[in-house]
This record gives structure tokens, C-alpha cells and sequence, in this order.
């Protein structure tokens, strides 16, 4: 039933668009320089480059990517609709408003951080989970209506930025200045502590979604039909919400939020390899990190040696595939 | 009854206007304003007042009257109560072309930034009409909100590439894409000021059509309304206020949204008596928002966005949960 | 095969201040095609929903082979008792087979793919339905009564012996919907399958019941065999119209003509 080529094609482009990635920089290094030095071998001064300059931040990119596509699989999922996505749900901007304020509460007088920077992403995935469940409780019975789920989304997400900003201003200077760099979403300092700590909780949430995966199928049947199968709705839905939140708080973290990665990826994710969960859990992870590293390769390359911002790219794409499913789903009914 | 609504209404605006004057980072006693005003010595605090305050706050009404003014003729013709120049992508639209005409042809006049702003404005506000058209009714009111915020969002990200791409000539655009009353340049101010003015009036004939259109397309058609040109012509205005709004102020949302919705609140669905209300509202609405922006988080300034987020987004979760939206208009 | 029983004892259900479903008692029996009639907003779907646990009740119990309904786990409750909702919904691209395979989740192994066992069952339940020529069909490719066919095919695969449906007529031409009903009446013939069905066409109700529970406003008013509880008195009080009972030559069941 998987359809193969589906299975074996994102693993692929998203091999080729790695090695792409390690090659572009101020100095652009060919696929079997990169090639080699990823295997160890080749020049040293390659090696340097690549290990401890750009192979960090391809990581985190992919890993960003990865995560949000899977968030957007899992709300997908839990609301019943392609058209679902973290950013939309509020839950991207609610994680700036638990970042902003940890670095407002946990600061002491000479500006420094009074607890270490490693609780960030906690507290990303705190306010996160506080928008995602405030739209959902507003949203109340209308979850099954998901182009009013979203409204509310927009109308808390506008909320959340509204609070970002005004919170930026309060604090003095030296937060503002680490929450701006935070927010603009940047992977270009990245390090491997990022990447390890993101790729631990990416890979934990994988390891439990496919423990998973049967509850994934069960939801795509109406509430009712599902409980009447022996799932317990609820709870099931409550657990893969809670997955989708600490992973767009795990992504916006470290890279920030990159726009409709996850509403696109989950949908070319399902269109390659169909609807179960088994195959798309494998599938979506690696479309979305094809996407992230696809745009960031094009945003640096457009306007060599200017950079655009990986966001912009993404929602170029995203905006009109988003039109594209609504007028589907019109059309439909 | 009516009649007293509006004077109390007038008279909460000229107050706040006049507060506005008083407020900010220094506080100014009624004397040193009236003094000010009439007398002006040239001293740093006349300057404030007269070179600052008094700008901002003329912007902040004549840009909260006029977006106001748009989201009513856009709400009239959508039959939509979510529908604004922010959230349908219109201003997004407006500062796209003003931003692809100011960085890539050079243009500065005020007339032609002015006429590429309406162009933007109109050139979404149609594609978002040819997109109602050709679902003849089967678009629900929240379903074209969020083709308008997702094209905004496109519009958005485009906007984004050019000022990365353009980083030189577009530093001067960058204050002004951010959106706010302050600071504005005043020559716009006097040149499009007025024109926005004129366009809140004449809207106000169109209310009795409005009404009927209202009742629904075929009961309006019956009434001897021309349905077809009656849009138009709606949206053509509804567009350039937005436009204009925006030449002024930079791409302002929530306002077009909060206050009709307020002025409906108070006085029912009679156009004829929300005209006047709807752009008394948004412009009292324009220059509280300005006034907090001063105050909230003093010594520093609040984005007006931010402002007008906090009040219009719980405005906009009420008006979602009304459960006529889902249904087709 | 164990004799599964479903009791409502004296079960009082309301959404707000007045009940919607009073003082209910039933005994569904094991082993025939039990239909639930009533005028619109009778209880009748309420009644499914308590029976079923979805619901909770205010007052009374429901007890499915003597145990609390809501006190099972959710998997013993799905294998002893399987349930169609008046309009199932899955995505318009899922296969038959796929479909029909999510009715395994009460009885397959969590971690582990389909297993010998399950694929036989689903198999059963995609010929019992005669679905089995449309299994890799995508739902949007099929009829509305294929469609029916192939929920209720997702519904036998749970292997549950005791199974509900809320208006599985619905929505069907007069030609699908007996077809369904025939569908439901060969499960109890031939599989011994205890039935219960919400039925809104009286005269389905009519050609095809064994038993039948007749509701209104929130009472269960009449219960029992179908010869001994459906009369012409009975349904003309029921629904506040004269119902009038004809023959055709050569069927036992009368149909009936409401006027």
C-alpha cells in the first residue's frame, strides 16, 4: 500500500540539499570537497570549515524543519484538517511570549540571566502550550470547524505579537536586544549544543509518535466513529497535541519560527506516501527539512552575498499552497 | 436619542484629542497648551506640542476615521463583519506597490506613491471580490478572512525580501512599514488628510443602498439598486481610504474592525447612523491607541500595532464566535 | 458464542435542566435486529449515545454482560460492542481496505502490523459486506451505499457481537437503504450478531425488525416483539397521524401508510 518512490524520495532530496548547503558560504565548496570532508577525509582546513561553521547550522536547519513539519502532521491530525498548521494555531508566537518572559523574570539587576539560558526552550514550550490551549478553549466545539479554529489562531497569534513587543519595550536593553536576535530566528549562530539538545527531543518525540502511530490512524475517523473502536479520543488527542507543542517550541527555540513549513510539508508529505501514519511519520520529517534547507539554500543564494530571511522564502510558497487547499476545501464543501 | 449619541461621541473625541495634546512623556497643563497653541514662543515645549503632538494626533484621526470608514464599506459590501483592510490583505497590498515603486523606480512624489498605493489597494481588494464572485456564495465569511490574511501574508514576505534585497533605499521605508501615528511626514498629512476627510463624507450618501444590500443581493436588486455598481463603487472608496490610511500611517490593522463593530453595538445596523458613528469611533479609537502607546510602557513608545492588537484581537475572538459566520453569506 | 447483553436500568440523561432521555429500561436481545423508532427529537440517538458510554448518564446504569458500561476500558468495551454514528467521517482519499482495517484497533497488537488473524477478519467483513471487488477504492470513489457498506464492513471487522446504528439509512435511495437493511438482517441470521438500529423510514422498520423499542419525548413508550408491540393504535399515537396498516400477497409484514 506505501508507495515506495514516495518512501525513498525525500530522504534523497534532502541528501542532495545538504550537501548544497555545506557548499555555500563566502566560499563555496564542491559536493566531493563537502563529500569528503564529511567522511573525514580531504583537506584540513575543509574539515575546520565544515565541522565547526556549517555543518552546525545545516543541522539545526534540518532538525527545525523537521520538527515543524511533524507538529503539523500531528495538528493535522488531531483537528481533522490539512489546513492546520503551528503558526496559524497561535502556538509559534506563543512561544515567543514564554521567551520573552522568561528573559524578563529571570533576569537580575546587571542584566544578566539568573538561571541558565538551557531553560529557554522550557519556557518556550510553557507558553506555547498556554496559546495552544487557550485557541483551543475559545475554539471550544468549534474545533471540528477548522477554518474558525484557525481564525481564533490568527486573532491570538495577532495577541501574542501585540504582547512580544510591548514586553521587548519594558525590559531594558540587554533583554531586549537577546530576545530580537531570539525572535528574528536566526540558525546563523548555531552550535552543536543546539543541535544536540533539539535532535534529543526530536528524536524521543519520533520514538514515542511511532509507538503511536496506531492512535495517528484511528483519529483520521470522526470523533464518535474512533471512540466507538476502542481509542480513547481525548486523551489520544490531548497526547499528540502536547507532542505538537514541544515540537514547534523545540523548533522556534533554536531557529525560530519558519512560516507554513509546517502546513505545507505534512500535505506533500501525504500526497507522496498516502494517509498512515506509519509511513508518513518517516516521510514528513525529511519534506519538511527538504523545504527548510531548500528555502535557506535559495535565500542565500538569490541575492549572493545578501541573505534573505528563510521565513519570507518559505511563505512565498506557503501562502498560495494555503489558498490552494482553501479553495479546495470550498469547492468541497 | 440619536441625535445626543452622536454629540456625545463628538464631544469624547475632541477630548481626547485635546488629552492628547496634554499627554506623553512630559505632562502638559491645560494653560501651557492653550498658551502653545496660540501664543507659541519657540521653546522646546511649543515644539512638542505644536511640531508633535499636534500632528500625531490630526493622523490619528483622520487614519482611525478612515480605516474605520473602509472596514464599514467593506463589511457593507462583503456582507462580512470581519472584513478590513488589515485582515483582507488591503494594506499589505497598498504598502507592497508604495515599496516596489519607492525602491525599484525611484518614485518619491507624494502624487504618484499616493496613485501606486491605491493601485495596490485596489488590486487586492479586486482579486479578493473576483474571489467571492466566483464562489457565488459558497465562500463563508470566516473562510475569506483567511484568504485575506494569507494574502497579506504573501505580501508580507515579499515585502520582506525587497527590503532585504534593497537594504540602502529602503532604511527611509522601514519606520514607515512598521505603522504608527507618530513622526509622520507632515506634507502628506496636509496633502491627504483632507482627501480622506472628503471620502468619509461622501460615503455617507451611499447608506440607504447599503441598507438595502444588507437585506440580501436579489431583495436589493428588487429595491432598484444596481447591485454590481453599487460595489464598485463602495469598494473604490473603501480601498482608497485604505490606501490614503496608509500612505499616511503605514499599514495600520484592527481599526476597521473594532470600530464599526462598536458603532453597531450602539446603534444597530441603519447605516445612515453608522456612518458618522463608525468614523467618530475609529478616530477617538485612533488617538487612544496613540495616547497608550505613549504611556504604557514610558519612557518608551509601544508600537500602535501592538496597541491595537491587544484591544482587537479579544474583539475579533467575539466576533468569530458568532455562529452565523459559517454559514454562507 | 457468549450471549452479550446490553441492559439500560431506569437511565435518565440531560443536557441542561430537562431530560432528554427519562427513565429508560431496555433489554436489547441478544441474537435479533432490534429497531428504535420516535418521532424527531424523541431520544432516540440519546439513547445510542448512553448505550453506548459516549454519554454519560444522570441517573441509572447501563450494563454491557453485567459491567458498568463506563467503567470498561475503552478496547474491552470496543470488543464487546461496535458502533456506527449517523454520519461517519474519514478523509475522502482512505481506502476501502484501510478503512475497514481501523475496526482492528480494539483487537490487534499495538506495536505490531497486522497480523494473520486481522487480515482474515477484515477479509470477512469486506466480503460479508460484498465490498471485497472495491477494497483499494478510495471512499470518494464509491456510491453512497458502497460507502454505508463500507462502514459498516469497518464495524464487522471489530468483531464486536453486539452492534449499533444511528439512521444507518441515512442519506441512502430507497433501493441502498433496503439493501443495507437486508445486509443488517443476514448478520443476524447468519453471524448471530445482536443488532440495534435507529430507524427514521417506519416501513423499514416494518419489513426488517425483529424487536422494536418505540420513543417519545424521551420515553421509551412501547417495547417488545415487533407483532406484539407495533400496532396501528401504537403508531398513530406515536407520531399524532392516522397509520394504517396494508398487505401485499405473499409478505407476513404489513407495510405502512401514515396519512
Amino acid at each position: 500500500m506505501t508507495r515506495q518512490p514516495g518512501m525513498i524520495a525525500p530522504p534523497l532530496i534532502l541528501g542532495l540539499l545538504t550537501v548544497m548547503a555545506i557548499g555555500i558560504g563566502s566560499s563555496w565548496i564542491g559536493p566531493p570537497r563537502v563529500l569528503a570532508a564529511l567522511f573525514g577525509a580531504g583537506a584540513e582546513m575543509d574539515q575546520v570549515i565544515i565541522w565547526t561553521l556549517r555543518l552546525p547550522r545545516v543541522c539545526l536547519a534540518i532538525l527545525a524543519g523537521a520538527a515543524l513539519a511533524l507538529a503539523g502532521l500531528l495538528l493535522q491530525r488531531v483537528v481533522r484538517n490539512p489546513i492546520a498548521s503551528p503558526s496559524v494555531l497561535g502556538i509559534v508566537d506563543g512561544a515567543a511570549v514564554g521567551v520573552v518572559l522568561f528573559l524578563w523574570i529571570w533576569s537580575d539587576e546587571a542584566n544578566a540571566l539568573t538561571v541558565s539560558i538551557h531553560w529557554l526552550p522550557l519556557a518556550a514550550t510553557l507558553g506555547a502550550g498556554c496559546f495552544a490551549l487557550l485557541v483551543l478553549v475559545l475554539a471550544g466545539r468549534d474545533v471540528v470547524q477548522p477554518a474558525r479554529l484557525i481564525l481564533y489562531g490568527i486573532a491570538m497569534a495577532a495577541l501574542a505579537k501585540a504582547l512580544v513587543m510591548v514586553l521587548i519595550i519594558l525590559g531594558p536593553v540587554y533583554r531586549a536586544s537577546t530576545a530580537l536576535i531570539w525572535l528574528a530566528g536566526s540558525v546563523h549562530a548555531a552550535h552543536w549544543d543546539d543541535v544536540v539538545i533539539l535532535g534529543v527531543v526530536l528524536a524521543v518525540v519520533l520514538v514515542a509518535l511511532v509507538l503511536l502511530r496506531l492512535r495517528m490512524d484511528q483519529i483520521l475517523l470522526d470523533d464518535v466513529s474512533a471512540g466507538a473502536t476502542g481509542l480513547s479520543v481525548a486523551a489520544s488527542k490531548g497526547l499528540l497535541l502536547s507532542f505538537a507543542v514541544v515540537l514547534t517550541a523545540g523548533a522556534v527555540s533554536f531557529a525560530g519560527g519558519i512560516a507554513f513549513v509546517g502546513l505545507i510539508a505534512p500535505n506533500i508529505a501525504r500526497a507522496l506516501v498516502g494517509l498512515r501514519a506509519g509511513a508518513l511519520l518517516w516521510a514528513t520529517p525529511f519534506v519538511g527539512a527538504a523545504l527548510v534547507l531548500g528555502a535557506d539554500n535559495l535565500a542565500r543564494i538569490v541575492a549572493f552575498p545578501l541573505e534573505l530571511p528563510t521565513g519570507a522564502i518559505t511563505a512565498l510558497i506557503g501562502a498560495p499552497y494555503f489558498l490552494f487547499l482553501l479553495v479546495r476545501q470550498v469547492r468541497h464543501g | 436619542m440619536m441625535r445626543s449619541g452622536l454629540f456625545w461621541l463628538a464631544l469624547l473625541t475632541g477630548l481626547l484629542a485635546l488629552a492628547s495634546l496634554h499627554l506623553g512623556l512630559r505632562f502638559y497643563t491645560p494653560a501651557q497648551v492653550f498658551l502653545a497653541l496660540t501664543q507659541p514662543d519657540g521653546s522646546a515645549d511649543d515644539l512638542i506640542i505644536t511640531g508633535l503632538r499636534v500632528p500625531r494626533t490630526l493622523v490619528a484621526l483622520v487614519v482611525g476615521a478612515g480605516l474605520a470608514t473602509s472596514g464599514l464599506l467593506m463589511q457593507a459590501v462583503f456582507r462580512n463583519p470581519l472584513a478590513e483592510p488589515g485582515l483582507l490583505g488591503v494594506n499589505a497590498g497598498a504598502s507592497f506597490a508604495v515599496v516596489v515603486g519607492f525602491a525599484f523606480f525611484g518614485i518619491s512624489s507624494l502624487t504618484a506613491l499616493s496613485l501606486l498605493a491605491l493601485g495596490g489597494a485596489v488590486a487586492v481588494t479586486a482579486a479578493i471580490f473576483a474571489l467571492v464572485a466566483s464562489f457565488r456564495g459558497a465562500l463563508t465569511p470566516v473562510s475569506l478572512i483567511l484568504a485575506g490574511v494569507t494574502l497579506a501574508a504573501f505580501l508580507g514576505a515579499l515585502t520582506q525580501v525587497l527590503v532585504v534585497i534593497d537594504e540602502g533605499t529602503m532604511e527611509a521605508l522601514l519606520f514607515w512599514l512598521a505603522g504608527g501615528f507618530a513622526d509622520r511626514d507632515t506634507a502628506i498629512l496636509w496633502a491627504l488628510g483632507p482627501v480622506i476627510v472628503l471620502l468619509v463624507v461622501l460615503a455617507a450618501p451611499s447608506a440607504k443602498a447599503l441598507d438595502a444590500l444588507a437585506t440580501g443581493e436579489t431583495t436589493a436588486s428588487a429595491l432598484g439598486v444596481d447591485v454590481f455598481r453599487l460595489r464598485l463603487l463602495i469598494l473604490g472608496l473603501a480601498s482608497a481610504l485604505a490606501a490614503f490610511g496608509v500612505v499616511i500611517a503605514g499599514p495600520v490593522g484592527f481599526l476597521g474592525l473594532v470600530a464599526p463593530h462598536l458603532a453597531r453595538q450602539m446603534t444597530g445596523l441603519d447605516h445612515a447612523r453608522l456612518f458618522p458613528r463608525t468614523a467618530l469611533i475609529g478616530a477617538s479609537l485612533g488617538v487612544l491607541a496613540d495616547i497608550a502607546t505613549r504611556l504604557v510602557v514610558a519612557p518608551g513608545e509601544a508600537p500602535i500595532t501592538a496597541m491595537l492588537a491587544l484591544v482587537g484581537a479579544p474583539i475579533l475572538v467575539v466576533l468569530i464566535r458568532d455562529r452565523r459566520l459559517t454559514t454562507g453569506p | 458464542m457468549v450471549e452479550h447483553a446490553l441492559v439500560l436500568d431506569d437511565v435518565t440523561f440531560s443536557y441542561g435542566e430537562s431530560p432528554v432521555l427519562r427513565r429508560a429500561s431496555q433489554t436489547f436481545t441478544p441474537g435479533r435486529l432490534t429497531a428504535i423508532c420516535g418521532p424527531n427529537g424523541s431520544g432516540k440517538s440519546t439513547l445510542l449515545g448512553v448505550a453506548t458510554g459516549q454519554l454519560a448518564a444522570r441517573e441509572g446504569r447501563v450494563l454491557l454482560d453485567g459491567k458498568d458500561v463506563r467503567g470498561l476500558a475503552h478496547k474491552a468495551r470496543a470488543q464487546a460492542m461496535a458502533m456506527l454514528p449517523q454520519s461517519p467521517d474519514a478523509p475522502a482519499e482512505l481506502q476501502v481496505r484501510d478503512l475497514v482495517a481501523l475496526g482492528r484497533y480494539a483487537r490487534r497488537r499495538p506495536l505490531a502490523s497486522l497480523s494473520a488473524e486481522d487480515l482474515g477478519a477484515i477479509d470477512t467483513a469486506l466480503a460479508a459486506t460484498e465490498v471485497s471487488d472495491l477494497a483499494d477504492r478510495a471512499l470518494s470513489d464509491l456510491s453512497g451505499g458502497q460507502r454505508q457498506r463500507a462502514w459498516i464492513a469497518m464495524v464487522l471487522a471489530q468483531e464486536a457481537p453486539l452492534i449499533l446504528l444511528d439512521e444507518p439509512t441515512n442519506h441512502l435511495d430507497i433501493a441502498h437503504a433496503v439493501e443495507t437493511m437486508t445486509l443488517l438482517q443476514r448478520l443476524v441470521a447468519e453471524q448471530g450478531k445482536t443488532v440495534v438500529a435507529v430507524l427514521h423510514d417506519i416501513n423499514l422498520m416494518a419489513s426488517h425488525a425483529d424487536e422494536v423499542v418505540l420513543m417519545q419525548d424521551g420515553e421509551i413508550v412501547a417495547s417488545g416483539a415487533f407483532e406484539d408491540t407495533v400496532t396501528e393504535a401504537a403508531l398513530s399515537s406515536l407520531y399524532g397521524r392516522a397509520c394504517v396498516f396494508g398487505q401485499v400477497p405473499g409478505r407476513e409484514r404489513p407495510f405502512i401508510v401514515v396519512s
